[in-house]
C-alpha cells in the first residue's frame, strides 16, 4: 500500500462505512484532489497527518460529516454493494 | 500548409456529419475538420459503472450530501479550465457541456428521434415573435425520411398529430418495469419506443447513431474525403464582394498534433460547431467589423425540462429484474395548462435504470445502518425517472457574446448571457407535477426533483437563426449566411425556436437538406 493509500485509508476510518470500502482506497486519493470540496481535506490531511493523529480529531465536526457523506456515497456507488442489491430481495 | 477544397465542413456533429457525408457521397471535394479526434469504441458499447468508470460520478463541482442533480461526468467532455471555449460558468449559470471529439454533442445524445410537427414550424410557440420557422414540416419531409434511415430510427407509426410517423425499424417490447408505468398510467400515454437512452453512459448495443461509427466507416476510404481532426477553425478570412456580402477565402485553423497553421481555401465553408462555438467563431472572425455578425449570438435556447424520480414501490423485495437500462421504452406528450391557463405541448422521457449513483442518501431520515443498506438495496433495483420537456422561450437577451479572456488557442472565449423567463420556468413545474403524480400512480410515492441547471437539456439552439429575411435572422432559409456568399451554417444554432421536442433529428434533416441544394448547385 502507497503512503496516499495509506493515509487515505486512514482518513476513511471516519465512517462506519471504511470496512466496505476497502477495495476502493487506491482511487480516493484521486477523487478528492478533483473534487473542490474535498480537495482542501485532502491536502491538509496529506500535510498534516501523523501517527497518532485521527481525522475525528484533526478535523471539525462539519469536515467529519462531509468526509463520511463521501464515504457513505462510495459504498452504496460501488460494485460490491450494487452486486449486492441486484442478489438479494 | 494551405489546402484546396470545394466544401470545408467544420465540425462533425448532427449537422457536419450527415453534410460531410452526404457531399462525400456525391462525389464531391469535401474537407471535414473537427477539434478533436475520434473517440475509443468502447465510449459506446461499454456500459461502465461508476467504479468501473473511477470517478463514481464525482466531478470537481459535485458537493456532500449528493443531491440529485443533472450533472454529466463525462471522458469526453472538454476540461473547463484549458480547453473550454467559454469562460466557466458562475454559480448556477449556464453550464455549456463542450465535447471537443468526433461527433461533437451526439456523443451524449441519448437517441430520441422526434420530428418536428406541422404544428412547430407553424410558428404557433405564442412566445417566439422574433424568431420564426421559414420553411414547413413538408419542406423537410423527405429528408427526415432519409436521415431516419441513415441513423436507423426505431419506433411506432400511430398517425399522432404531435408526433409525425416516419421511416421507422420496428420497435422491441416493453420490459418489466414499463409496464409497471404502462398500466399505472394507461389512457394518458403514448407508446413509441425509440433506439436506445442514455448513451453518454454508454450503449450496449452500439445502436445509437454516431457519425464516427454509422457513416464515417462509408465514406472514409473516399478520394475526395479527408477528415482532419485535431484541427481547430480559428478564424475565418472574409474577403468584401461587391453586390453579395462578403465572400470567405480561407479557414484558418491549427494542427494540433502537427502544432502547425492550417489555411484552407474553399469555395463554400458550412460552419457546424454548434449553437455556442458557431457563434463564437463567427464573431471572433468578425471581431473588426461588427456588421458582418450582426444578430449572432442572441437568442440561445436550451429546452426547459423537468426531471422527477422515485423507487417503485411495487418492485420493492422482488427479484432485481435485469432487463434495465436500455432506452426510453415509453414516451408520453401532449398537452396541459400554464399558470395562466394557456396550453402548451410537452414531451416526456420514462427512463429505467439500476440507480448508478445513491443520490437517495441526502434525503433518508437518520436510520441504523442495516436498515440504510435494506432500503437502499430496494431503492436501487426499482428506481425510475420521468424527463418532461417543455418548448423553449426565446429572448433576445440571452445570447452568447465574447469575452475578454483568451482560450488554449489564444482565441477569444465566449461569455454565455442566460436567464431561465418566468413562463419557462412555470412550464417546467407544471411538467413537474405532472410527472410526479404519474410516478405516484406508479407506486412511486416518495418523488424527487431533480435540479436541472440552465444549460443541462445539451439542446443548444438559436444563436445563428434562420429567418425568412436578414432582419429576422442570420441564415436564410437555404442555411446560407445573409450576408456572405459562400458561407453557410448548420447545426443547432441555425434552429430558431426550439420546440418541446429533441431538435437533434431535425438538424440532421437540415443537414440533409442543405446537402442536396449544394450538390445541385455546385457539382
Amino acid at each position: 500500500m502507497s503512503g496516499h493509500d495509506s493515509l487515505a485509508k486512514r482518513l476513511c476510518q471516519v465512517s462506519p462505512y471504511a470496512g466496505c470500502i476497502e477495495p476502493l482506497i487506491g482511487l480516493i486519493p484521486e477523487i478528492m484532489e478533483r473534487n473542490d470540496q474535498l480537495r482542501p481535506l485532502w491536502t491538509a490531511w496529506r500535510q498534516n497527518a501523523t501517527p497518532d493523529l485521527t481525522p475525528r480529531q484533526y478535523f471539525t465536526r462539519r469536515e467529519v460529516k462531509l468526509l463520511c457523506d463521501f464515504v457513505e456515497y462510495l459504498y452504496f456507488a460501488s460494485d460490491a454493494f450494487a452486486r449486492s442489491a441486484r442478489r438479494n430481495r | 500548409m494551405t489546402l484546396r477544397v470545394k466544401f470545408c465542413v467544420i465540425g462533425t456533429g448532427a449537422g457536419g456529419g450527415i453534410l460531410a457525408y452526404r457531399l462525400a457521397k456525391a462525389g464531391a471535394d469535401v474537407l471535414v475538420i473537427n477539434s478533436g479526434g475520434i473517440p475509443a469504441q468502447s465510449e459506446f458499447e461499454n456500459e461502465l459503472s461508476p467504479e468501473q468508470k473511477g470517478h463514481f460520478e464525482i466531478g470537481p463541482h459535485t458537493t456532500f450530501p449528493v443531491r440529485p442533480e443533472i450533472s454529466i461526468v463525462h471522458s469526453l467532455l472538454a476540461d473547463a479550465r484549458s480547453r473550454s471555449s467559454i469562460e466557466c460558468p458562475r454559480e448556477g449559470g449556464f453550464h455549456h457541456y463542450q465535447i471537443h471529439h468526433v461527433n461533437g454533442l451526439q456523443n451524449l445524445w441519448n437517441g430520441i428521434c422526434l420530428r418536428y410537427s406541422e404544428d412547430d414550424f407553424a410558428n404557433r410557440n405564442p412566445y417566439s415573435e422574433d424568431c420564426r420557422w421559414p420553411i414547413s414540416l413538408g419542406d423537410l419531409a423527405d429528408h427526415y425520411s432519409e436521415v431516419e434511415r441513415l441513423a436507423l430510427v426505431v419506433g411506432e407509426r400511430n398517425g399522432l398529430r404531435q408526433f409525425p410517423d416516419g421511416s421507422f425499424l420496428s420497435p422491441r417490447s416493453a420490459r418489466q418495469i414499463d409496464r409497471v408505468f404502462i398500466d399505472s398510467n394507461a389512457g394518458s400515454l403514448t407508446q413509441k419506443c425509440v433506439a436506445c437512452g442514455n448513451c453518454g453512459r454508454g450503449c450496449r448495443s452500439g445502436s445509437v447513431y454516431k457519425f464516427s461509427t454509422h457513416l464515417l466507416p462509408e465514406i472514409r476510404a473516399l478520394r475526395n474525403f479527408r477528415l482532419l481532426e485535431h484541427t481547430r477553425a480559428i478564424k475565418l478570412t472574409a474577403v468584401d464582394c461587391d453586390n453579395e456580402g462578403f465572400s470567405i477565402s480561407h479557414v484558418v485553423a491549427i494542427d494540433e498534433r502537427a502544432a502547425r497553421i492550417v489555411e484552407i481555401e474553399a469555395d463554400v465553408v458550412i460552419v457546424c460547431a454548434g449553437a455556442i462555438e458557431s457563434p463564437r467563431l463567427l464573431l471572433n472572425s468578425f471581431a473588426d467589423d461588427p456588421s458582418k455578425a450582426e444578430q449572432v449570438g442572441e437568442f440561445l435556447q436550451d429546452t426547459p425540462h423537468a426531471v422527477v424520480g422515485t423507487s417503485f414501490f411495487g418492485l420493492w423485495f422482488r427479484p432485481a429484474n435485469e432487463d434495465r437500462g436500455y432506452g426510453d421504452h415509453i414516451l408520453l406528450g401532449g398537452q396541459i395548462k400554464d399558470s395562466q391557463g394557456k396550453r402548451f405541448p410537452f414531451v416526456g422521457q420514462f427512463w429505467s435504470d439500476f440507480m448508478k449513483a445513491p443520490y437517495y442518501l441526502a434525503e433518508m431520515p437518520r436510520l441504523p445502518r442495516f436498515l440504510v443498506k435494506t432500503i437502499s438495496r430496494q431503492v436501487f433495483k426499482s428506481t425510475a425517472t420521468l424527463i418532461l420537456w417543455s418548448p423553449a422561450v426565446p429572448q433576445r437577451k440571452n445570447k452568447v457574446v465574447l469575452a475578454d479572456r483568451v482560450d488554449h488557442f489564444g482565441q477569444r472565449q465566449a461569455r454565455i448571457d442566460y436567464e431561465t423567463s418566468e413562463i419557462e420556468a412555470d412550464h417546467s413545474r407544471r411538467v413537474a407535477a405532472l410527472g410526479r403524480r404519474m410516478l405516484r400512480k406508479a407506486s412511486g410515492y416518495i418523488t424527487d426533483d431533480v435540479w436541472s441547471p440552465p444549460g443541462s437539456g445539451i439542446h443548444y439552439a438559436g444563436t445563428c437563426r434562420m429567418a425568412a429575411d436578414p432582419g429576422g435572422g442570420v441564415v436564410d432559409k437555404d442555411l446560407k449566411y445573409f450576408k456572405s456568399k459562400n458561407l453557410y451554417v448548420c447545426d443547432g444554432s441555425v434552429i430558431p425556436v426550439l420546440s418541446e421536442k429533441h431538435p437533434t433529428l431535425t438538424i440532421m434533416a437540415l443537414a440533409h437538406r442543405l446537402a442536396e441544394r449544394l450538390i445541385k448547385t455546385y457539382i
